[in-house]
């Protein structure tokens, strides 16, 4: 699923280890979300979001073609 | 589930538990006498060549070597697991559901194929069934051999 993480997390200087550290989850699990080979969990992307302060629809483009 | 599949000693148990068992009656079998009295090719001169290889190989106990394999490969997995200081995030635990739905295809193919060779030739049930255990052993063990690898570095 295509989101705007790797953007976001560039803009603020983290790395994926530290963004990682941020939301409770490893530098792989960051690097396959920016890679959009892996979807989180609503919970993952509901506090991506927050650490963001925007909203999931924005972080994560919604496209019905990637719809499951 | 997936709360489980995120513990890492969860995982350990279940693969050790898993590789003990087989362990044991692989070793256990390997040269005993009614084990070997229960092999159909066991010294048979058949047009099966394969078969009686297999079945030769069971009678001189060697699936005990087997069976050494598969527990110090598991050995390394669960030390492996156990020696992880995190638990495992959800992308993880998708990686183990998908290291396990590759397992799982495999053992159910391996299912299939066998069926057919009982059904095409009933001789020889304990070899062709002791073969397709170290297949479906095999297999789990290295599924999660690829796991711990794949996120062995947080």
């Amino acid at each position: 699923m295509q989101n705007h993480v790797k953007r976001l997390r560039e803009e603020r200087g983290l790395t994926q280890k530290e963004l990682g550290e941020k939301v409770g989850v490893s530098r792989q699990a960051i690097n396959a979300i920016e890679m959009g080979k892996f979807d989180p969990s609503i919970w993952l992307a509901y506090d991506l979001a927050l650490y963001f302060g925007i909203s999931i629809e924005t972080l994560f483009l919604f496209k019905e073609e990637d719809r499951k | 589930m997936r709360h489980l599949l995120k513990n890492p000693a969860i995982n350990a148990i279940g693969l050790g538990i898993f590789s003990a068992f087989y362990g044991l009656i692989f070793i256990v079998t390997s040269g005993h006498m009614e084990f070997e009295n229960l092999l159909y090719y066991n010294g048979a001169t058949t047009l099966e060549p394969f078969w009686t290889g297999w079945s030769n190989f069971l009678a001189s106990g060697y699936q005990a070597y087997i069976a050494y394999a598969l527990i110090a490969l598991s050995s390394v997995v669960v030390l492996m697991l156990l020696k992880r200081k995190h638990p495992y995030d959800e992308y993880h635990a998708d990686v183990l559901i998908q290291c396990l739905a590759v397992a799982t295809i495999l053992t159910l193919a391996a299912i299939a194929i066998f069926y057919l060779m009982v059904l095409s030739n009933t001789n020889g049930i304990v070899e062709k069934f002791t073969l397709f255990i170290v297949i479906h052993w095999a297999t789990v063990v290295l599924a999660d051999l690829v796991y711990v690898l794949v996120c062995r570095w947080r």
